[in-house]
């Protein structure tokens, strides 16, 4: 077999850091093998993809000791162009990936930038199309597509440039259910196909009997490289040693475990009633919920589809947006929009986009009202960081800010919008535990996410929105 | 609707024409145009913004001539200029909005226009959805920590509420552009050699149309056939 991937002794550090992203690594990728590549955030992967399709260190700079061979071109070496013709690359976030507003032109562009014949191009995106069965998403503004379509399209798109290798760092980090279907659909064909792949991962288990191969990083380093059955073979207590998620889909059960009955509930929270929300005269409703009860002091997951209404839910409940009918009471009161908005916090799924001072301190006390700020860093782990700039945080750790805004506040409702995407084990077990800290304290807790395995770890009550 | 080259031509030609010291009234030409082309394309809520930023601007500056004295005068000038400052905006605005990277790509293909030209421009389309979408989250994030009350609090707190709206953006940007930047180089854009297109433009009897409107209010821009 030859080789498609060969790194000796590769060691990398970035511009402006002291650590090694990755350390004497030693990897073989064999052509037609499809390889997983996992292990906690920060523990290089990414690195790992980046070395191999050349965006490192093209795009970030970075020392590289050691051999790297792709297909035999040294890709730091080559323009990234160049290896564009030979690795395709999918990326996680379906959002910043395209740069075409319809699905065609996507499929068409890296041929296009390459200066392939447009008959040529198009007889290829007919063959893709036709051989991965998604021939209707051909023509497709891309705006309306569902997450897991848009990663369709980027598949799809990969696969029309033809290339001998597939690079996917976390395609399914941000998707549901039924989009992880797709992309695992789409992976099984390629299998079939025998092309390489090559792909990284927090999600686990859809990948069963789909990889090969498993290699897992821990800080850097290569910590285990075995054959995929070896891997999906292992037992609870090595996987959460490496900090992995959950081997498979049965282990823990999708339904709650510690999910109450209703009679169970306990008194207050928040109380909807008749609710209907849209976001235009004319449209649909993008939200109908008839009745729906919160309770206070304890975690409540929402769960559902992409396109359910799950973030307009969120939004609609925390006074973010005016509802056209319906009632919302907290404790039996009701209130209006302002009022509701006064009380909630939402952490939202990019929570860079509600830090807005330059001292995680000034953070607490940043907007209008009273503010606690007394011992809030301390409870959540940012003891000591009270003068650092949020932004110089780590990805968790902002979380943990937007939340102690939030108990600074005190706030009475917490809403999470997908806590979860793109987080490994410990990162999901933190927000399951803050989680149920806040509703230890006797507030609303409210999480949207997609995520099972959090969804197990954490939910008290199940709501299902959508089909 | 139209094409990207018409309007491209159109909207470079009238800007060029409005910002230019001409002695006439070109600006009223400029403005019908765009009134035009916004209800050719049914933005309603746009036109009616329009239509509302000339009344203001135009009558203020119409007012202040009736006034005498230097202080008056300065004034009446600086509304003209805003006004068209403004009316240039808007025509940009209406370009940026309405065209698509991928045809804009198509037409600067087509037209052999170089890359470096190019290239720049189709980032700035591709990218003004994502900067749209960022902003909007974070007046939510805003909204939800009391730092936004309503529009008298943008009027009241005009540079904190620019400070609160700015930073994160332009972060948020620089993310998604890194993101974008990976993607779109990995895939080749920007690369030098020939690039192809599939996208099949139509130049229509409307671009034509659209066209001699515009040569024709440049004619009269600099005076020609009027004695």
């Amino acid at each position: 077999m030859s080789e498609a991937v060969r790194l000796s002794g590769v060691t990398v550090r970035y511009a402006g850091s002291t650590d090694e992203a990755l350390r004497d690594i030693d990897l073989t990728l064999h052509a037609g093998e499809v390889m997983l590549v996992t292990g906690r955030s920060g523990c290089g992967k990414s690195t790992l993809m980046g070395l191999v399709n050349g965006l490192v260190p093209h795009l970030h700079t970075a020392e590289i000791s050691g051999k790297v061979e792709v297909h035999g071109l040294t890709p730091a070496d080559e323009e990234l162009h160049q290896m564009g013709r030979v690795v395709s690359t999918v990326s996680q976030n379906p959002r910043t990936q395209f740069f075409c507003a319809d699905s065609t032109a996507e499929m068409a562009f890296a041929g296009e930038n390459a200066g392939l014949e447009p008959d040529l191009i198009r007889r290829q995106i007919a063959a893709v199309t036709e051989r991965l069965s998604m021939t209707r998403l051909l023509g497709r503004p891309v705006a309306q597509l569902s997450g897991g379509q848009k990663q369709q399209v980027a598949i799809a798109a990969a696969a029309v440039n033809d290339p001998q290798l597939y690079v996917l760092d976390e395609p399914t980090s941000n998707l549901d259910d039924s989009g992880v279907e797709a992309v695992r659909r789409l992976l099984g064909h390629l299998r079939e196909a025998g092309s390489t792949v090559l792909i990284t991962e927090h999600r686990l288990a859809f990948l069963r009997r789909l990889v090969d191969r498993v290699v897992v990083l821990d800080r850097g380093r290569i910590a285990m490289d075995v054959p995929a059955a070896e891997f999906f073979a292992l037992d609870d207590e090595r996987r959460r040693e490496l900090g992995l998620r959950r081997l498979s889909e049965e282990a823990g059960s999708a339904s709650p475990a510690g999910a109450r009955s209703t009679a169970e509930q306990g008194a207050g929270g928040l109380e909807v009633e008749g609710l209907s929300y849209r976001y235009r005269r004319g449209l649909p409703p993008a939200l109908v919920l008839d009745r729906l009860h919160v309770p206070r002091g304890r975690v409540t997951v929402v769960t559902g589809p992409n396109g359910a209404g799950k973030s307009t839910m969120v939004r609609v409940l925390s006074g973010l947006a005016q509802p056209q009918r319906g009632t919302i009471r907290l404790d039996g009161k009701p209130l209006d929009r302002r009022a509701l908005l006064a009380c909630s916090h939402v952490v939202m799924q990019d929570v860079n986009r509600q830090l807005f001072s330059d001292t995680v301190e000034g953070e607490l006390v940043t907007g209008a009202g009273r503010r606690q700020t007394e011992g809030v860093l301390e409870g959540l782990g940012l003891d000591g960081m009270g003068e650092r700039h949020p932004m110089s945080l780590s990805g968790g750790q902002r979380q943990r800010l937007a939340v102690a805004a939030a108990v600074a506040a005190e706030a009475d409702l917490v809403f999470f919008d997908e806590p979860t995407s793109g987080l490994d084990h410990d990162g999901m077990l933190a927000i399951a535990q803050l989680a149920r800290r806040l509703a230890d304290d006797g507030r609303v807790v409210v999480i949207v996410t997609h995520d099972q395995e959090l969804a197990a770890e954490c939910a008290d009550v199940v709501v299902s929105v959508g089909r | 609707m139209f094409d990207v080259r018409s309007l491209v031509f159109t909207v470079v030609t009238l800007d060029a024409l409005v910002l230019a010291a001409l002695p006439r009234r070109i600006d009223l030409l400029a403005l019908a145009v765009l009134m035009l082309l916004l209800l050719a394309y049914r933005l309603w809520r746009q036109l009616l913004a329009l239509v509302a930023l000339a009344v203001v601007l135009l009558g203020a500056a119409w007012l202040l001539r009736l006034g005498s004295g230097p202080v008056v005068g300065a004034l009446g000038i600086a509304v003209l200029y805003l006004w068209r400052y403004s009316l240039a905006g808007a025509f940009g605005w209406f370009l940026i909005t309405r065209v698509r990277p991928t045809e804009f790509m198509a037409a600067m293909t087509r037209m052999r226009i170089p890359q470096f030209l190019a290239v720049p421009i189709a980032v700035v389309l591709r990218f003004v959805p994502t900067v749209l979408t960022e902003g909007r989250a974070i007046i939510d994030a805003m909204r939800m920590r009391g730092l936004l009350g309503g529009p008298l609090s943008v009027l009241r707190h005009p540079i904190r509420t620019a400070e609160y709206l700015v930073i994160p953006m332009l972060a948020g940007a620089v993310r998604a552009g890194d993101e974008l930047t990976a993607s779109a180089l990995c895939r080749g854009f920007g690369s030098p050699g020939r690039r192809t297109t599939i996208v099949q433009l139509h130049f229509g009897v409307a671009d034509v149309a659209l066209m001699l409107v515009t040569v024709a209010v440049a004619a009269y821009g600099f005076g020609v056939g009027l004695r």
